[in-house]
C-alpha cells in the first residue's frame, strides 16, 4: 500500500500556473488539447516512473479537446485523480479516462461560456465603464478600472483553482458540479449587478447630452433603437454600428 | 522607433485576448487607459477605450467561434488618435469617426490573423505529437511557448502595420477633407455610444432584468442631478 502514488498539493500549484497560458496552442485540429497535456506535464512527472510512460500519458490527452478556458480546471483536477487511479491499478486501461474526457466538453463549454462570457465579464466590464463614465476625477476612473479587474478575475481565479480541486477530489463524478443550477445564484448577482450598471450609463449617457444639445440625445436613442432593428435582423454589429454613423451624419447635415 | 516600441507593448496587451491569463488587460477601457498613459495623456486614452468598450462587448468567444478582434482594434485606434492629434487638431469629430471605422476594418482583419495563427498552431501540435511518440516530454514546453513567440510577434506585426497604414491613410485623406465635415461629424460620437449600448442590451433580454436596468436608471439620474 506504501508505494501508492499520491498527487501532491505542490503538483496542482504547478498546474494552476501552466493553466493561465492553456490557450497558447489553440488550433483547428484539437483545439485545446496541448495547452492540457501541457497543463498536465507536472502530474505526468509526479505519476509516471520514467520519461516513455510520461510521454505515453501526455500524448493521449494531445487528441481533441475544447471547454471554457477557466472550467477546463475541472476537466484536469478529475483526469489528475483519474490518472493517479489508473497508476494505482484502480482503474484498468485509459479507454474510460479518454471517454470521461471527451463527455466534460459539452457541460464545461456550456456552463463556463454563459457564466463567465455571457454574464461575469459583462457585468464587470459595465462596473468599470460607469466608474469611468461618472467619476470626474481620473483617479475616480482608475480606480474604477481596477475593481472592474478584481470584480472579473476574484471568481475567474478562483474557478481556475477550485476547479482542479474540486475535479481531483470528485473524479468521474464531477460532472455533478457543473450543472448550471450551481452557478445560478452568483450568476443572477452578476446578471442584476450588470443590468443596473446598463441603466446607469444609459442614464448618464442621457442626461449629460440633455445637457449640452437635445439632438446628441435623440441621436443617442436612435443609435440604441437601430442597435436593436439590427441585432432582431441579425445583421451583425458592423453594419449596425455603420448604420449609425451614418444616421448622425445625415443629422448633422441638417 | 517609438511605434515599434508601443506596438510591442500593443501586442502584449492584445496577447490577453485569449493566449496568456485572460485577466481583461486588452479590454479597450484598460488598454486605452495604459496606452494613453505611456503616450502621455491618461484621460485621452480612457475617452478612447470608454467609445469602444461597448462596440464589440456583445462578441461571445464561444467554442471556435470567429469573432471581431475588437482589443486588437482598439489598441490600433488609440495609437493611432496619439500620433495624429495634434497634427489635425481642429478635427476632433472626423478624427473619432475615422478611427472607429478604421479600427472596424482592422477588428475584422484581426479575424484572419486569428485564423492564420491558429492554422499555423496546428504545426505546433503536429511538432509535440512527434516529440511524444519519440519520448520527448519537454517538447510540450517548447511548443507553447514557441506558439506563444509567433501569436506575439503576428500581433505585433499587425498593429505595428495597421497603425503605419492608418497613420499614411489619414495624413493623405484628412487635410482633403472640407472643413465643414467637422460640424456634419458633431453627433457621430453618440450614435456610436447609443449603438454600443444597444448592441450591450442584448444580454439583458430577460423579463426579469428590466427592473434593475430601470433602477439603474434612475439611481443613475440622481446622483446626476444631485452631484
Amino acid at each position: 500500500m506504501s508505494d501508492k502514488k499520491k498527487l501532491s498539493v505542490w503538483v496542482f500549484v504547478r498546474v494552476f500556473f501552466r493553466t493561465l497560458i492553456l490557450q497558447a496552442v489553440w488550433n483547428f485540429k484539437s483545439l485545446l488539447s496541448v495547452g492540457v497535456s501541457f497543463a498536465l506535464v507536472p502530474v505526468a512527472k509526479h505519476l509516471c516512473k520514467d520519461k516513455q510512460e510520461q510521454a505515453k500519458m501526455l500524448r493521449r490527452h494531445l487528441y481533441f479537446f475544447n471547454s471554457q478556458p477557466y472550467f477546463a480546471s475541472f476537466a484536469l483536477g478529475a483526469i489528475a485523480r483519474l490518472e493517479e487511479e489508473r497508476i494505482n491499478g484502480q482503474i484498468e486501461g485509459t479507454e474510460k479516462i479518454d471517454a470521461f474526457k471527451n463527455a466534460l466538453i459539452g457541460p464545461l463549454g456550456a456552463v463556463g461560456d454563459l457564466y463567465f462570457w455571457g454574464t461575469i465579464k459583462p457585468a464587470s466590464i459595465l462596473l468599470g465603464l460607469t466608474g469611468a463614465l461618472y467619476f470626474d476625477a481620473l483617479l475616480g476612473k482608475l480606480l474604477s478600472i481596477l475593481a472592474m479587474l478584481i470584480v472579473f478575475n476574484v471568481p475567474h481565479l478562483r474557478i481556475r483553482a477550485k476547479g482542479l480541486w474540486k475535479g481531483y477530489q470528485r473524479g468521474y463524478e464531477i460532472y455533478k458540479s457543473l450543472k448550471s443550477e450551481k452557478f445560478a445564484r452568483i450568476r443572477f448577482i452578476y446578471q442584476l449587478a450588470g443590468a443596473f450598471f446598463m441603466g446607469m450609463i444609459i442614464s448618464f449617457l442621457l442626461v449629460t447630452t440633455l445637457q449640452v444639445d437635445y439632438i446628441q440625445s435623440i441621436v443617442f436613442v436612435l443609435g440604441i433603437l437601430m442597435a436593436a432593428v439590427f441585432y432582431k435582423r441579425k445583421k451583425g454589429n458592423y453594419l449596425t454600428v455603420i448604420s449609425s454613423v451614418v444616421l448622425a451624419l445625415i443629422i448633422g447635415l441638417i | 522607433m517609438e511605434l515599434f516600441l508601443i506596438s510591442l507593448i500593443g501586442g502584449l496587451l492584445v496577447l490577453d485576448t485569449t493566449a496568456v491569463l485572460q485577466v481583461l488587460i486588452s479590454q479597450p477601457l484598460v488598454s486605452g487607459a495604459l496606452l494613453g498613459w505611456l503616450l502621455g495623456d491618461v484621460s485621452l486614452g480612457l475617452r478612447l477605450g470608454i467609445l469602444l468598450q461597448l462596440l464589440w462587448l456583445n462578441q461571445l468567444p464561444v467554442g471556435a467561434a470567429k469573432v471581431p478582434e475588437g482589443n486588437l482594434g482598439a489598441v490600433v485606434a488609440v495609437i493611432l488618435v496619439f500620433m495624429v492629434k495634434d497634427w489635425i487638431p481642429i478635427y476632433p469629430n472626423i478624427l473619432i469617426v475615422s478611427v472607429v471605422l478604421y479600427a472596424m476594418i482592422v477588428s475584422a482583419l484581426g479575424v484572419k490573423l486569428v485564423t492564420t495563427i491558429r492554422n499555423q498552431n496546428i504545426f505546433f501540435l503536429d511538432r509535440a505529437v512527434k516529440g511524444l511518440e519519440a519520448g520527448d516530454v519537454a517538447i510540450l514546453g517548447r511548443m507553447t511557448f514557441l506558439a506563444l513567440l509567433f501569436h506575439f510577434l503576428f500581433l505585433v506585426a499587425a498593429v505595428f502595420i495597421s497603425v503605419w497604414i492608418g497613420w499614411e491613410l489619414f495624413r493623405f485623406l484628412l487635410p482633403k477633407l472640407p472643413v465643414h465635415w467637422e460640424y456634419v461629424a458633431r453627433y457621430v460620437e453618440f450614435a456610436i455610444m447609443g449603438s454600443g449600448v444597444g448592441l450591450t442590451l442584448n444580454f439583458f433580454k430577460e423579463k426579469r432584468i428590466g427592473l434593475p436596468i430601470l433602477l439603474g436608471m434612475i439611481v443613475g439620474m440622481v446622483i446626476l442631478v444631485l452631484l
